[in-house]
């Protein structure tokens, strides 16, 4: 690596695989990251997790039958609501994320059936 | 992270090559990314389909390159975890690569120091130009003086490319370290300089010592420039320090209750107090620095099961409210143990919630607000001052502490309390049953360099506010000053103000910035120490101490110049540092001068006579008498002494009858003297190191007295004297004192001197009253020989001027016979000395 062109062409392949690592490896963990982020914020306002915790527990501190009830209701409301809320959340993730995974690909992809059969596929 | 588990290595091949390998590596770079550019355009705009893609694919991987174009090519962030080898290089930026290279290049061909090379060639950064400019350096001067030890022959390297390689390995070593402390994800150019101070070399070390760069002073100088880019254009800088959170929350709307929906509301106590966790939630408050031990234990004491209770104590600005104030923060982050998870932080206003309230009602107050905490289940209560609520009991109505005391020993819900040490002493520890449920944790002072950070912060502020710039060398000195001579107030607190008030003083003044300099003007004018650098007018009486010392007071050479010498080593900086500025034992018979020394030195040095304080050690014979010297154990009296030096940490300390002290008081000064500290009954340390203590001893008056009678001198037995002491002082106490000096008797000569500096004293408080006093020669001589003793020397010699003078002239006032304008003068008839009135001036 001393010389020169061997550094170089070094490099020449180490940014290749920076590319990669940047894309798939760096973005992989953003999405995560992200995806937990949007969740924390849903959280603070579903709290699903500390609902179902204290599922049994009445409504504010009140120990009558029908506090009790009405937590029970609340609770399990809460939870629906909060969970179909997630289910979307993390569809439009797994959605955006295929996408941020499969494009690198889809361009090669492009360009090597354009190659192949050139009319096939629209211009980009 | 575990950064003692790594091996440190540093190796990047460009600097193994040659200067054509390395400009090969640099042009074949630059000409790659503009022939990947033009490929792009070329291909994306080529109207080609399969080739359109390919241009997509290529600008994709410039938009990664042209993102990442500033980073290390791996982060600090994603170190390998346990033991791991790991090559600094990888972590440094470009930026600070090129800068290395092409000092590692300069020094290669002009032979000059590396290191030195690199900082001259770092100064062309403006982050490093400003950094050093904080520091109250010229940039310009700081280079001139690194490229003048560059040209110093003597200072040419003749060093192998392995030994200047290691040189660079050694850098980055360092330099990795350091960005790593300061939680940075590659290591960037501030810390490459900021490592420079850390490689042990001399040369470097030389520059950084001309300018009194310490090590770490760049890294917090870069706070000021650095943080303030956060705020530059796109945000308003924070109105308080505890805004300083940059990681703002969102919602900022109050949670009546809490996210389980197990809480309930509570009014009567919103109404009484402040909920902590909405402040933090509006991101005003929650910034803290240092304190990390203490407040990683009022968590873990706030989340446990029994006794839920903790009392922080420490000294107002010490930061007991800043700590609970993160509280908060954590609270809104969910950062804290399950325990408190989902809680609310509230601040009851004990005086809004006793003021005004007749008994009944206030008994009202409090059990409402105690069902509610209770009820609510989700409340950490905060009690500011806690001690107020023992100090209301015991009054006709029922306390608030009375009605608090038994939920809180329940533990029924966590609450937390703070305290100053004095008041926890008085009212809190004598009362088991409060103390008891309490843990008590101590809040410590912050560190000089965490009171330098939370100042670089507050000095954001500052600067907006009075619009002036404040340097690193300015915070530094308020820290440095406030540690020392302000100690009503402790760290950070103390220096703020002192930084505050230099600020106002420069926007007054109408300055632009704000140095250390400035810092100091205006400590001198709170606590009058001299605490510039001597200047000439200074310098001059320093160095004529002893003249001036004798125009005032006669004889005692070797008195004198002990003290002259003590003076003129402080004032240049070279006393032993840890101690006073020097300490003595002046012995000798009653009426030689001991005290008088002590006085003339007080108004010369330190500025008057009020500056001396005088203790007479006779009044502390007894075993008790400690209390009053250094305060009781249960904090109810402070200590005169620690007092007095608290008051005026710059003065002189007198003892008089220093022997007569009880042992226990004696020993006290075997840390002065050593240390220059004394801590007091409420674990106050007060520092003598601005002080000159002076202790007297009539100690053997009676070899004295009977050597006298014998004809002897005093000289003749100093050193049997100075051997007796050891029968009233200890061996370990007399060796502390920096000189012990034995006053000679007075001879009829040195009466002579005395008088008639009395008389000339005399005259000058009579000319400032518009009365001209004037004496012949006969009337010193006689006004001496009367004032002689040989056993008490001068002492009698006061009496003899009231008696001859002072009430004589008196009544001459009195009786009209002398008024203003007019003058007296003291002449000698018949063996008497008689006072002539003379209308319109002698």
């Amino acid at each position: 690596m001393n010389f020169a062109p061997t550094y170089l062409l070094g490099r020449f392949f180490y940014r290749i695989y920076d590319f990669l690592h940047h894309w798939y490896f760096d973005g992989s963990r953003a999405f995560f990251h992200r995806f937990v982020a949007v969740l924390e914020v849903f959280e603070r306002i579903f709290a699903v997790g500390m609902t179902a915790r204290f599922f049994f527990h009445p409504l504010y501190g009140d120990y009558t039958l029908v506090g009790r009830i009405l937590g029970f209701i609340f609770r399990s409301c809460r939870i629906a609501i909060g969970l179909f809320v997630y289910i979307i959340l993390l569809a439009i993730f797994l959605f955006l994320y295929a996408i941020w995974l499969s494009f690198p690909a889809i361009l090669v992809f492009y360009a090597v059936l354009n190659f192949v059969k050139p009319s096939s596929l629209p211009v980009l | 992270m575990t950064p003692k588990t790594y091996e440190l290595y540093f190796d990047d091949p460009r600097l193994r090559m040659t200067i054509g390998g390395r400009f090969l590596v640099r042009v074949v770079s630059y000409v790659s990314y503009l022939f990947i550019v033009a490929a792009f355009f070329t291909l994306f705009f080529s109207g080609i389909r399969p080739l359109q893609s390919l241009g997509a694919l290529i600008a994709l991987f410039l938009i990664d390159y042209f993102l990442h174009f500033r980073e290390a090519d791996s982060h600090l962030t994603e170190l390998p975890s346990g033991e791991a080898l790991v090559n600094a290089a990888r972590y440094l930026s470009p930026a600070a690569f090129s800068h290395i290279e092409h000092a590692y290049q300069r020094s290669s061909f002009s032979r000059g120091n590396f290191f030195v090379e690199l900082a001259v060639q770092l100064l062309g950064v403006r982050e490093i130009r400003e950094g050093i400019n904080r520091l109250d350096v010229k940039p310009t001067e700081f280079k001139e003086k690194a490229e003048e030890l560059l040209r110093a022959e003597d200072n040419r390297e003749k060093i192998t490319k392995d030994e200047r390689r290691a040189k660079v390995a050694l850098l980055g070593t360092r330099a990795f370290t350091q960005a790593l402390r300061s939680e940075r994800r590659f290591v960037g150019i501030s810390d490459v300089f900021s490592a420079l101070s850390l490689v042990g070399d001399p040369l470097i070390d030389r520059l950084f010592n001309v300018f009194a760069i310490e090590s770490g002073d760049l890294e917090r100088a870069l706070i000021l420039s650095a943080e303030r880019k956060p705020f530059g254009i796109f945000f308003r800088l924070p109105r308080t320090i505890g805004s300083f959170i940059f990681e703002s929350y969102r919602s900022s709307r109050h949670r009546v209750v809490n996210r389980a929906w197990t809480s309930r509301p509570t009014p009567t106590l919103d109404q009484f107090s402040t909920d902590f966790t909405d402040l933090a939630r509006r991101g005003e408050i929650g910034f803290l620095i240092g304190h990390k031990a203490e407040y990683e234990r009022m968590t873990d004491v706030l989340s446990r099961a029994t006794n839920p209770n903790a009392l922080l104590v420490g000294e107002v600005g010490v930061g007991k409210e800043t700590m609970i104030a993160h509280l908060a923060l954590d609270l809104v982050k969910d950062r804290v143990p399950a325990a408190l998870f989902d809680k609310r932080l509230v601040g009851l206003h004990l005086g809004t919630l006793v003021a005004g309230a007749p008994p009944d009602e206030l008994q009202k107050r409090l059990t409402r607000i105690v069902q509610e905490i209770s009820l609510a289940g989700n409340v950490i209560l905060y009690i500011q001052d806690i001690h107020n609520l023992v100090k209301t009991s015991g009054s006709a109505y029922l306390s608030a502490a009375d009605a608090l005391m038994p939920i809180i020993m329940n533990s029924a819900f966590p609450v937390v309390g703070t305290t100053y040490p004095r008041e926890f002493k008085e009212f809190l520890e004598p009362r088991t049953d409060v103390a008891g449920v309490f843990e008590v944790l101590n809040v410590n002072e912050l560190s000089e360099g965490e009171a330098e950070e939370v100042l670089a912060y507050e000095t954001l502020l500052m600067e907006k506010k009075a619009n002036v710039i404040v340097s690193f060398g300015a915070i530094k000195q308020a820290v440095s000053l406030a540690k020392k001579y302000f100690r009503a107030k402790l760290l950070p607190s103390s220096a703020e103000e002192l930084l505050r008030d230099a600020v106002s003083e420069a926007a007054r003044r109408g300055e632009n910035t704000v140095n250390a300099e400035s810092v100091i003007r205006v400590a001198e004018t709170k606590v009058n120490i001299p605490l510039h650098t001597a200047d000439a007018t200074e310098a001059d009486t320093l160095l004529n101490m002893e003249a001036i010392i004798h125009k005032r007071f006669v004889d005692q050479d070797e008195a004198v110049t002990a003290v002259s010498n003590a003076l003129k080593e402080y004032r240049s900086g070279l006393s032993r540092s840890g101690g006073p500025i020097a300490t003595f034992l002046f012995v000798g018979p009653t009426g030689v001068g001991k005290t008088e020394l002590s006085k003339v030195l007080a108004e010369i040095q330190f500025g008057s006579e009020k500056a001396m304080v005088r203790f007479d050690m006779s009044e502390y014979q007894e075993k008790e008498s400690i209390n009053r010297f250094i305060g009781s154990s249960g904090g109810q009296t402070t200590g005169a002494l620690t007092d007095a030096i608290t008051a005026h940490p710059y003065a002189l300390v007198l003892l008089d009858e220093f022997e007569k002290a009880h042992p226990d008081i004696l020993n006290l000064f075997l840390q002065v003297f050593d240390d220059g500290r004394l801590t007091d009954s409420l674990n106050r340390t007060v520092d003598f190191s601005n002080t000159i203590i002076v202790a007297t001893s009539n100690a053997h008056s009676d070899i004295i007295v009977r050597a006298i009678e014998e004809g002897q001198a005093i000289g003749d037995i100093a050193e049997y004297l100075k051997k007796r002491l050891l029968d009233v002082f200890k061996p370990e106490l007399l060796n502390r004192f920096t000189k012990i000096i034995v006053f000679k008797n007075l001879g009829p000569a040195e009466l002579v001197k005395i008088s008639e500096l009395n008389l000339r004293s005399f005259a000058a408080l009579l000319a400032r009253k518009g009365i001209v006093f004037a004496f012949e020669e006969e009337v010193v001589r006689k006004i001496a020989s009367l004032g002689f003793d040989p056993v008490f020397g001068a002492r009698p010699l006061r009496r003899v001027l009231e008696e001859k003078i002072r009430v004589p002239l008196a009544e001459k006032i009195l009786r009209k016979e002398v008024r203003r304008g007019e003058g007296v003068r003291a002449v000698l008839k018949a063996g008497e000395i008689v006072l002539v009135t003379e209308a319109g001036g002698v």
